[in-house]
């Protein structure tokens, strides 16, 4: 046994503890047997989310996913391409790519760009918060993808495929490693409202339903007796539930006994029974918003996506597995009509993702967490509508931070004009591969094997892209 | 022709048709023709193959773990075949060589770990130069070859024979012969059968297995107190004849049929909204013993195999099997998502009906079992030889009279519309006259109120003859607060009523009142009589340009809209060089926006010039440019009148003209052509405008202010009447003939016959066979893979699929008594719900990948029985539920424990958590609040006043109802052969505080105080007949006795028999059947 295998039982171990201690039986012995094994059995008995060991030591342990819905432009972002400047409303052959709507000359960028860091990587002037933590930064600027549509592309993104048929990626990452807190959801999804194609994006499809990620809108606000479907008992005082719920234990139990007192099932439901009692107070704190100092809750800023970035690192903190949290309702980012829209959008997440970044690193979580930023493609650098752009599955931006990724790098390149990736493409399968790798998973063997074969997330794709690592 | 040229020539024809996939004789030729000089030889083991070894064999050789793109390296005949791309090496053509092109990273890019030094490469264009010589003999394949025959013999592909009931020792307890069957095994595991189950635990079991719901204590009693030998089979014939059977096993179908009634994407979610029909279609079927090979063709080929009888759609219905079917997203890759609906259609066919996956051969050849890749293109081309219909389920006649109903509602709901688009319009127009009398008498309304008195609007209007309601508005309209948002009226906001004198009410007002009124209103008047080719609004005819801007506008009309639909344009043009003619899409959007620039000419002291007799410089926009028709090739026509000459466009266009000298104005007039403002929906918003630039565009072609006309006659304007009160302003026979209209509508609404129903159906399309895709990619495409049925069940010598698309052949295919699945895959499902686990334990797969069966030769006889008795599914009930396996308690032992925990051998019964509807609907059943009402539409579990049992809930594929989700209903994107069971703390939420539960407990409680008016002692003993078929035990007695003598406390909202009730629901004895 290697070390990464007895630091996981020890994490095994303590969520037995933190599952209180219940009925012996459960025992550690039968969990630690089923291992990777998915026999039917054992999916009913013991707990799915229980952590399980990795394939290799992980280099991170929590996923936040900032998912820019709508998609962000990168020349707008963090790939500056000074060529749009000369050749302004041009349209040299090389920027003649076919995206999904007509598109005219080249449109130079109306924000300007600046060094940050040591690395002096240069991010524009919508992003002067983030600017600051750059050296944490990776920033992808080869990302590609394969159908300028958002539906197909935030599957794509989410799931590995274009259409509605295969796992989330969170679920991927619940069914191979388990979550640290069996008192919260492990895959959670904020998002004020729903991102376009909604559910699909964060669904089990195959696997075990419990798997499935947990979506809270907070458009109004984070509310702790609300986040979570039937959290809050509203029909009896805590002292009156207990004494009902103690009834309904003893009951089961006899029940247990006259069956042999042995079936792993039965126990399992009347743990499950009181996990959720405790739940209910341990995911309310979680989401409790205002046990957050007036220090701290000014550093993230106001508004729904400074709350999700909050909540994010309560939740990661809390053990959760992964934590994805979207702009916003619809597909905000979809500036096709005027670029300098993304101004609005960005200042109301350049606070928040910064005070996220430096609030992970001061607690120590960030070398455990990985926060991957982008959307589902980047837009063109030619014009729509005057001064919008469309759609762009080409080429685009995306960055990584924490989670064992070099920081205040840049990877890969698109061409003069940030049309297409050209120099280290790394398609939307890649990053998957690169994900799961730092999370300790090998993306060609996490299999589940479901209608005659085994399914992946990157499915026959995907190269782990190893220079990104610190 | 040279000889190099001829070898080039053949090679390509080679070439072209290894791509087609007709292989050989070209590499046998090409092979003799390869005669190989030492040096060579030394050349290619030198520098050639150990770069091969080194960066390619791992992907590309025969010994490769996964060989990728088809394409293998190590041996000359393959490199020269190629793989999905093609040749890779075409010898003395490095142009046509891929692998060249690959190693430069051109396109492809190989070895994917990073380019080879340029040395290396330069060998490999060396080596093709020389002839590509290759000592490497052989034919290397990929191990992906079937072997049909070895293959044909794995058990699930032998026939179906009915076995011999084998002997068992223990004689005395097999009750029919599937116990000799499972005694016989338990025999050779040294397992001992557990007791029989008590009489409760089996009625219990018996009643949930085919019913669904929870035994009625009524029932129990009789079964209990029936001594006589048949009681068993009394239970079972009561239940099988229950209507609610139907909907329990209708259910498990639904699983497999991936039913559900909508579709995952989000953009236009398209509801099927006669989805509910197939499911009671289905639930009917199992009420009704239909043969199961009936039921298996007509959800294949119902509409090819016809009716029952006159006014029978059964079989039309059935098709929602795959009528219901995913439609995937089409926006982009329509092709990609067309082949992935044929891949959900063959996935859920073979899958549902044959257990076998073929979908994993959409790529490639199955990797485990015997299905080639042409297999499935096979069946992928009977479904693309159909298509979706929803089917109408009643005889023309009716479609006739309900399209004749609504046409009559179309019709006079177009006609009461134009009557009032017209009425208003000239109801409006008609008081342009009056403006100005309107605005003298705001004018004094407005001094009134400025000193403090306040004059009553109709009396005002009485006074001066006008319309009181149309007085209000323009007192509204011209209030000071409005001030300068209408600039043509700043003339009037400067007169300043507040500082003026009072006045009488019949005293004469200032002169400049009058005046700036009477401007206004002719105004007014000029715009509206200025439609057809007078200028309207002439922002610079300053002549020369004093006052003009580069790259603003000379001209811009008002919007042109349906109800104004031309606006002549006048401007002036001298000293300019080029004309920009720009229509833009009047600030709403692009729909419906068919434009007309009629008539243009350019005009001087020379004459005059028609500009649709000159070369336009450039045309950009939304569409091309026609001359003298309209954007779509049809004549122009505005407002209903026809027009010769002009330039049809579609909005946003501009196009840009070179002007000759000489000429002073540019004249036209702006249309908005009928093709566009006729179209239902949009054309009634269709707007447009048209702007005149003499430079490249700068600024936007905004109108000064907002468009007068609109303002004044629009729907807010002060003229305007809305739809509702225009009645009260017409008079007379147009007051008549409204009304006449209006009942018009209402009665052709009233009489209209409602939609008649539909099934969401499969019919046939244009029939084709398909090429197979490379690697499932539907833009590459190989050999043709005729219709027909597959080869490791009919042979390779199978004949072809003719009747149309071969939907009815291949359902004859599928339901045979000599196709050794079928028969097979639907007795395992049955036996699967009856003891939690198929015989074998993956009911969709019965390939290498799938779990052996446990039982074979019982699985064949019951398939056999299955088929005797003429694919009866009760009567496979029948032979199950009377064994004494079926009888087993599911009591532990742990000696059998040790040699079979999982009890793949039955040596008792699986104890198994009810699924989520038997669930749901047992607590509904429990309560006294279930309502039993068979079929219909589908109704929403997210209300909490649902109480039909859950097979009627709404099934979303988009997004399932969060009950369901959570307690691992399956997803209805793919078909589903067995339900997942999580346990975890969300579902206990739900049991501890969701409004559904405590609704059931409140209910149960009430039962029970309604049922048992005394005595909490009888209550109690009623609660658990109730709930689990059994008295309570002392102990249980006790403690419900104990917890309902506890102090209530005052805040809570249950009470206490409220909060037990929800315990006795909440416990596992509830939601674990024994």
């Amino acid at each position: 046994m290697d070390l990464t295998t007895q630091h996981d039982v020890l994490t095994r171990r303590e969520s037995l503890q933190r599952m209180g201690t219940g009925l012996g039986m459960l025992g550690l012995a039968g969990l630690l047997a089923e291992e990777e094994s998915w026999s039917r059995a054992a999916q009913a008995t013991a707990n799915p989310l229980t952590p399980k060991p990795a394939h290799f030591a992980p280099r991170a342990k929590h996923v936040i996913h900032l998912f820019m819905n709508g998609g962000p432009s990168q020349v707008d972002t963090f790939d500056p391409k000074p060529a749009l400047e000369k050749y302004n409303g041009q349209r040299p052959p090389a920027a003649d790519l076919k995206t999904e709507r007509k598109t005219t000359g080249l449109l130079k960028s109306p924000f300007k760009f600046k060094k940050y860091g040591a690395s002096g990587i240069e991010v524009s002037e919508l992003f002067p918060h983030v600017g600051t933590c750059i050296d944490d930064i990776c920033v992808i600027r080869s990302m590609h993808t394969d159908i300028p549509n958002h539906e197909p592309s935030l599957l794509m993104m989410n799931s590995g495929v274009t259409q509605p048929t295969r796992p989330a990626m969170g679920s991927w990452l619940l069914y191979g490693l388990g979550s640290e807190n069996q008192n919260l959801p492990g895959f959670i999804v904020l998002c004020p409202g729903k991102p376009v194609v909604g559910p699909q994006l964060w669904s089990n499809s195959f696997l075990p339903g419990v798997f499935q990620g947990t979506h809270i809108n907070h458009s109004k606000s984070v509310d702790p007796k609300n986040v979570i479907r039937h959290i809050n008992n509203t029909y009896l005082s805590r002292t009156s539930q207990r004494r009902q719920l103690d009834l309904l234990k003893r009951m089961n139990e006899l029940h247990l006994a006259r069956r042999g007192g042995r079936d792993n099932r039965l126990e399992a439901r009347i743990q499950s029974l009181e996990m959720a009692f405790r739940m209910q107070t341990e995911a309310q704190q979680v989401f409790d918003l205002n046990q957050e100092t007036k220090q701290t809750r000014e550093a993230y800023g106001g508004g729904q996506f400074a709350n999700g970035c909050l909540a994010a690192r309560r939740l990661v903190e809390s053990g959760v597995r992964m934590v994805q949290v979207y702009y916003g309702n619809g597909q905000p980012w979809d500036d096709h009509g005027n670029i300098k829209m993304h101004a609005d959008k960005a200042k109301n997440v350049d606070q928040p993702i910064a005070a996220l970044i430096k609030d992970l690193k001061q607690r120590d979580l960030l070398k455990d967490t990985l926060i991957v930023w982008g959307g589902e493609f980047g837009r063109t650098p030619v014009a729509e509508n005057g001064n919008g752009r469309d759609h762009n599955h080409h080429g685009f931006s995306m960055w990584l931070a924490g989670g064992g990724v070099r920081g205040g790098m840049t990877y890969g390149a698109t061409d003069e004009f940030g049309f297409a990736a050209v120099d280290n493409k790394v398609h939307v399968h890649d990053l998957h591969a690169t994900i799961l790798h730092l999370m300790g998973l090998d993306h060609e063997k996490l299999t589940y094997r479901y209608s005659g074969r085994d399914f992946r997330l990157t499915d026959v794709h995907g190269r782990v892209v190893h220079e990104l690592f610190a | 022709m040279k000889s190099e040229d001829m070898f080039r020539e053949r090679l390509a024809a080679v070439t072209l048709l290894l791509v087609m996939g007709i292989p050989g004789f070209v590499l046998a030729e090409d092979g003799a023709a390869q005669t190989l000089k030492p040096e060579h030889v030394e050349f290619f083991e030198k520098k050639i193959r150990p770069v091969l070894l080194r960066h390619c064999y791992k992907c590309h050789s025969a010994d490769a773990k996964n060989v990728k793109g088809g394409l293998l390296l190590d041996a000359r005949e393959t490199v020269l075949k190629g793989g999905d791309s093609g040749p890779a090496v075409v010898p003395r053509n490095v142009a046509k060589s891929l692998l060249i092109s690959a190693l430069r990273q051109d396109g492809l890019e190989m070895p994917p770990e990073g380019k080879l030094p340029d040395a290396v490469i330069a060998d490999f264009v060396k080596w093709i130069e020389m002839g590509a010589p290759d000592p490497r003999v052989g034919t290397a394949t990929a191990k992906s070859q079937i072997d049909f025959e070895q293959a044909g013999k794995f058990w699930a592909f032998q026939p179906i024979e009915k076995p011999q009931v084998p002997e068992v020792r223990r004689t005395d307890w097999p009750r029919t012969d599937i116990d000799h069957f499972t005694m016989s095994r338990m025999e050779q595991m040294r397992l001992v059968p557990m007791a029989a189950a008590t009489k409760r635990e089996w009625i219990r079991r018996a009643t949930f297995d085919l019913i669904g719901l929870p035994p009625q204590p009524k029932h129990i009693d009789a079964f209990v107190a029936d001594e006589s030998p048949q009681a068993y089979d009394t239970v079972i014939e009561r239940l099988l004849k229950s209507e609610h059977y139907g909907e329990r096993w209708g259910r498990y179908w639904l699983d497999v049929a991936r039913y559900s009634e909508d579709q995952a994407h989000t953009f236009s979610v398209r509801k099927n909204t006669n989805g509910f029909r197939y499911r009671d279609w289905v639930v009917s079927a199992f009420n009704s013993d239909m043969p199961y090979d009936k039921f298996v063709k007509l959800q294949i080929a119902g509409d090819l195999i016809g009716a029952d009888g006159e006014g029978s759609y059964d079989h039309l219905i059935a098709l929602g099997f795959f009528g219901l079917g995913a439609q995937y997203y089409k926006n982009s890759d329509a092709a990609q998502a067309a082949a992935d609906e044929l891949d959900d259609r063959v996935d859920t066919l073979t899958r549902g009906f044959l257990g076998i996956t073929v979908s994993c051969a959409r790529c490639h050849d199955h990797k485990f079992d015997p299905i080639p890749t042409q297999d499935y293109y096979s069946l992928a081309g009977i479904f693309r030889s159909s298509k979706l219909n929803n089917a109408p389920l009643c005889a023309p006649e009716d479609i006739r009279t309900y399209n004749t109903g609504r046409e009559r509602i179309k019709k006079s709901e177009a006609a009461v519309k134009k009557f009032l688009a017209e009425a208003k319009e000239t109801a409006a127009a008609s008081k342009v006259g009056d403006i100005s009398k309107y605005m003298q008498a705001v004018w004094r309304y407005q001094v009134a109120a400025a000193n403090g008195r306040r004059a009553k609007s109709s009396d005002l209007a009485r006074q001066a003859g006008l319309n009181a309601f149309l007085l209000k508005r323009w007192i509204g309209f011209l209030d000071p607060k409005r001030k300068g948002q209408v600039s043509e009226l700043d003339d009037w906001f400067a007169l300043k009523p507040a500082a003026a004198e009072p006045i009488d009410s019949d005293s004469a007002l200032p002169p400049a009142v009058a005046e700036v009124a009477d401007g206004f209103q002719q105004r007014l008047q000029r715009l509206l009589g200025n439609d057809d080719g007078v200028a309207t609004t002439n922002l610079v005819d300053t002549g020369g340009d004093k006052s003009h801007q580069a790259g603003s506008p000379r001209f811009v009309t008002p919007l042109v809209t349906k109800v104004r639909p031309t606006s002549g344009i006048d401007v002036d043009i001298r000293q300019a060089k080029q004309l920009f003619l720009v229509v833009s899409d009047g600030g709403n959007g692009k729909s419906c926006d068919h434009a007309d620039w009629i008539a243009p000419r350019l005009i001087g002291s020379q004459g005059e010039l028609d500009l649709t007799q000159v070369k336009w410089k450039s045309l950009e926009g939304f569409s091309g440019g026609r001359i003298n028709k309209n954007y779509q090739g049809k004549p122009i026509r505005a407002g209903g009148k026809t027009y010769p000459r002009g330039v049809g466009v579609h909005a946003p266009t501009t196009i840009v003209y070179d002007l000759p000298p000489g000429y002073e104005r540019f004249r036209a007039i702006g249309a908005l052509d009928n093709s566009g403002s006729d179209q239902g929906g949009c054309g009634d918003q269709a707007s447009v405008q048209f702007s005149v630039y003499t430079e490249k565009p700068v600024t936007g072609p905004v109108a000064p202010g907002k468009d007068l006309l609109s303002i004044v006659l629009g729907k807010d304007g002060p003229l305007a009447v809305s739809d509702k009160d225009l009645e009260n302003f017409l008079t007379g026979p147009k007051r008549e003939q409204l009304r006449t209209l209006r009942s018009e509508f209402e009665d052709a609404k009233k009489s209209a016959p409602a939609m008649y129903a539909i099934a969401h159906a499969y019919a046939e399309g244009s029939v084709a066979d398909m090429r197979v895709f490379i690697r499932g990619n539907p833009a590459r495409k190989r050999e043709v893979a005729p219709r027909r049925f597959l080869r490791i069940l009919a042979g390779e010598q199978r004949p072809l699929y003719k009747q149309g698309s071969g939907r009815k052949e291949l359902s004859e295919d599928i339901a045979s008594p000599d196709n050794p699945l079928t028969a097979r895959v639907m007795v395992n499902r049955v036996w699967q719900h009856h003891f939690g686990r198929g015989i074998v334990a993956t009911p969709s797969n019965f390939g290498k990948l799938g779990e052996a069966p446990t039982h074979p030769a019982l699985l064949d006889y019951l398939a056999a029985r299955f088929i005797e008795s003429g694919w009866s599914i009760k009567t496979l009930h029948r032979l199950i539920m009377r064994s004494a396996t079926y009888r087993l308690s599911s009591t532990l032992h742990a000696a059998n424990a040790e040699i079979d925990a999982d009890n793949r051998f039955l040596w008792k019964m699986s104890r198994q958590r009810l699924d989520v509807e038997a669930w749901r609907d047992a607590l509904l059943d429990v309560s006294g609040k279930l309502d039993r009402t068979l079929g219909g539409p589908s109704t929403n579990l997210a209300d909490a006043n649902n109480v039909r049992r859950t097979v009627y809930a709404q099934i979303s594929r988009h997004e399932l109802d969060s009950l369901l989700r959570l307690f691992d209903f399956p997803d209805a994107n793919i078909t589903s052969a067995q339900r997942t069971e999580t346990t975890v703390p969300q579902q206990q939420l739900f049991v501890l505080n969701s409004p559904f539960m405590v609704a059931q407990a409140k209910a149960f409680s009430a039962r029970l105080h309604r049922e048992v008016t005394d005595g909490n002692q009888d209550r109690i003993r009623r609660a658990f007949a109730l709930a689990y078929g059994r008295p309570p035990t002392e102990i249980e007695l006790q403690l419900g006795l104990d917890y309902l003598a506890g102090k209530p406390d005052p805040d809570n909202k249950l009470t206490l028999w409220e909060s037990y009730a929800q315990v006795l629901l909440g416990g596992n004895e509830f939601i674990y059947l024994d």
